[in-house]
């Protein structure tokens, strides 16, 4: 029998998804978040939190948006991807 | 001439390293990973490496006459290395850093949750222990000709609590960590006792 070996992404990786999945859909319900970025609820709102302290991230009547920082951050995050993927960390 | 470039060379990768570990921390500020903040300090310990390295084939601070006067200091290849001490200086900061980038690496990945940094950082710097130990070993038998088996005892001895360290760490078992400790105090015992 076959297994499947699940592939885990790194927190970098999460946080490049969630940043990169608000820029490109717009402002999302958590729960439309959580199932785009294939992640379980409640590990999405710990990520989230911790990006909205950083001001990445902020709650809106929409559910959650990327702020002007946080496309920054998000930039910064694809002009690392190439070194990132260089030195073995997946983005 | 080729001492310049060398040194040349390492100050490019000194400068390098600095900015791929600044670009490493500026990601890991973003993500708060921290596989990349252990990756950035292991660039930043492999920058000050390549220095060290590279200062040594300009500044060499030993003299010739003082490395003659034992018959072991003779061979060309001691030689080389007794006259630039510097460069044993960057062996250990080589070594640190590619634990910690390997352990950063795993950390990143998968294994956060399942293998925690500092029992990687253990295991790493065994498995370097090992390594360095095993490459002696094999060494000495080929190129030294070592007369006699007892020395093998005490690497050996070594080598093995070495080993016994990652395993038992592996498997948190303490009394197997604690008889490699054990071990390792007893190879320069069993060499004083001689």
């Amino acid at each position: 029998m076959r297994t499947v070996r699940r592939k885990y992404r790194s927190a970098a990786g999460i946080i490049y998804d969630i940043l990169r999945t608000l820029d490109e859909k717009g402002p999302l319900p958590p729960t439309k978040l959580a199932t785009f970025t294939n992640l379980p609820y409640d590990r999405l709102r710990i990520f989230l939190n911790s990006l909205k302290e950083k001001g990445y991230v902020r709650e809106c009547e929409e559910g959650v948006e990327i702020t002007e920082e946080g496309k920054v951050a998000l930039e910064k995050l694809k002009e690392a991807k190439r070194l990132m993927e260089f030195l073995g960390f997946k983005l | 001439m080729l001492e310049i470039v060398t040194f040349i060379s390492g100050l490019v990768g000194f400068i390098a390293s600095l900015y791929v570990s600044s670009k490493i921390l500026e990601l890991s500020k973003i993500t708060n990973d921290v596989g990349l903040k252990m990756a950035s300090l292991s660039f930043v310990i492999f920058a000050f490496a390549i220095l060290v390295d590279s200062l040594s084939w300009i500044l060499p601070s030993n003299t010739e006459p003082m490395g003659r006067r034992w018959g072991w200091m003779r061979h060309p290849q001691v030689e080389e290395l007794w006259l630039r001490p510097l460069i044993f200086a960057s062996l250990p900061l080589y070594v640190s850093s590619y634990t910690l980038y390997f352990a950063g690496l795993l950390a990143s990945g998968a294994c956060l949750y399942s293998l925690p940094v500092l029992l990687m950082a253990y295991m790493f710097s065994n498995l370097a222990a090992v390594s360095i130990l095993l490459a002696a070993l094999s060494l000495s038998i080929l190129k030294l000709n070592v007369s006699g088996t007892k020395w093998l005892f005490f690497v050996g001895l070594l080598f093995l609590s070495h080993l016994l360290s990652g395993v038992g760490a592996i498997y948190a078992i303490k009394e197997l960590m604690m008889f490699s400790t054990i071990l390792r105090a007893l190879a320069p015992i069993l060499l004083a006792l001689r």
